[in-house]
């Protein structure tokens, strides 16, 4: 109904949005549980209690699986059609990736979770050449 | 002299009537978001009319979230087709829409957008198609 104070003020907002709820997405998510798996399966390499092994085993496949969820979000959420024509390779990258963090999640090798850390870096790359950094990072965080 | 006084009258009502109905069918939004930069910007304010009969495209529309009937997007439409019709924000990169909902049924359509009232620098019809980016601010905005 319009009346001169919806005019002046209108109470009803419309949404011309970006999704709705943070706008928050950044490849570290993604990689801080991916560093993650790789220090675990280094303690791993380092300790013979079979009781400690077992909380590594663990808490590496956890925290495998949230590599791929954040991977994920950033995939279907963040990435838009136009992205893809900058990088015709993005759907590629992200399904190795994932691939990769089911990898991680499944072997207690090194070399796969050094490997997904530097394919994270290349998702960061194109998330930092749409700028994704200044688009969805809050600012004022310290470097 | 009565007769002439019953005219005024019931012209008064009918007045009165006029205006109350077109109140109705109208309302004032504000706008909240870029995806429809630069032809709308976040706090331009429209004014919307409940809409009836045909949809074209390059109408812009106001409809319910598919995700959260407390929300309204507004979009563009896109195509019609067998009364489904499609969705975009104009600025497509940052536009959650058609590509994400799908096409809408065009019973969902309750509102057009008609006329930019605020702020006084853009006052205007709400253009029917996208706008190519001459507007200086919006190009700022969009980054």
């Amino acid at each position: 109904m319009l009346t001169l104070r919806s005019i002046l003020r209108p109470a009803r907002v419309v949404d011309a949005h970006c999704d709705i709820p943070c706008g928050i997405y950044d490849p570290e998510q993604a990689r801080i549980e991916a560093e993650s798996c790789l220090r675990i399966i280094e303690k791993y390499e380092g300790n013979e209690d079979p009781l400690f092994r077992a909380r590594c085993v663990h808490v590496k496949e956890e925290r495998a699986e949230l590599v791929k969820h954040h991977l994920d979000v950033l995939w279907h959420d963040y990435f838009k059609p136009e992205h893809l024509e900058k990088y015709p390779d993005l759907h590629e990258t992200f399904w190795k990736a994932t691939k990769q963090a089911s990898k991680v999640k499944q072997s207690l090798d090194a070399g796969a979770a050094k490997e997904l850390l530097s394919m994270i870096d290349s998702i960061d790359e194109m998330w930092k050449a749409t700028g994704g950094l200044e688009k969805t990072r809050v600012s004022g965080r310290p470097s | 002299m009565p007769r002439r006084w019953l005219v005024a009258i019931l012209g008064a009502a009918a007045g009165t009537a006029a205006v109350a109905y077109a109140a109705r069918r109208l309302d004032a939004v504000a706008v909240r978001g870029l995806s429809m930069a630069p032809a709308l910007l976040p706090g331009d304010r429209l004014l919307v009319v409940r809409h009836r009969g045909r949809l074209r495209p390059g109408h812009v529309v106001v409809v319910s979230d598919p995700r959260d009937a407390t929300r309204e997007l507004v979009k563009r439409v896109s195509t019609l087709d067998a009364g489904r019709v499609s969705l975009l924000g104009d600025n497509r990169a940052e536009s959650t829409d058609t590509r994400v909902f799908g096409p809408f049924p065009a019973s969902a359509v309750r509102w057009r957008a008609v006329l930019r009232y605020w702020p006084p620098s853009r006052i205007g019809f709400v253009p029917s198609s996208i706008s190519t980016g001459s507007d200086p601010a919006a190009h700022a905005l969009s980054g």
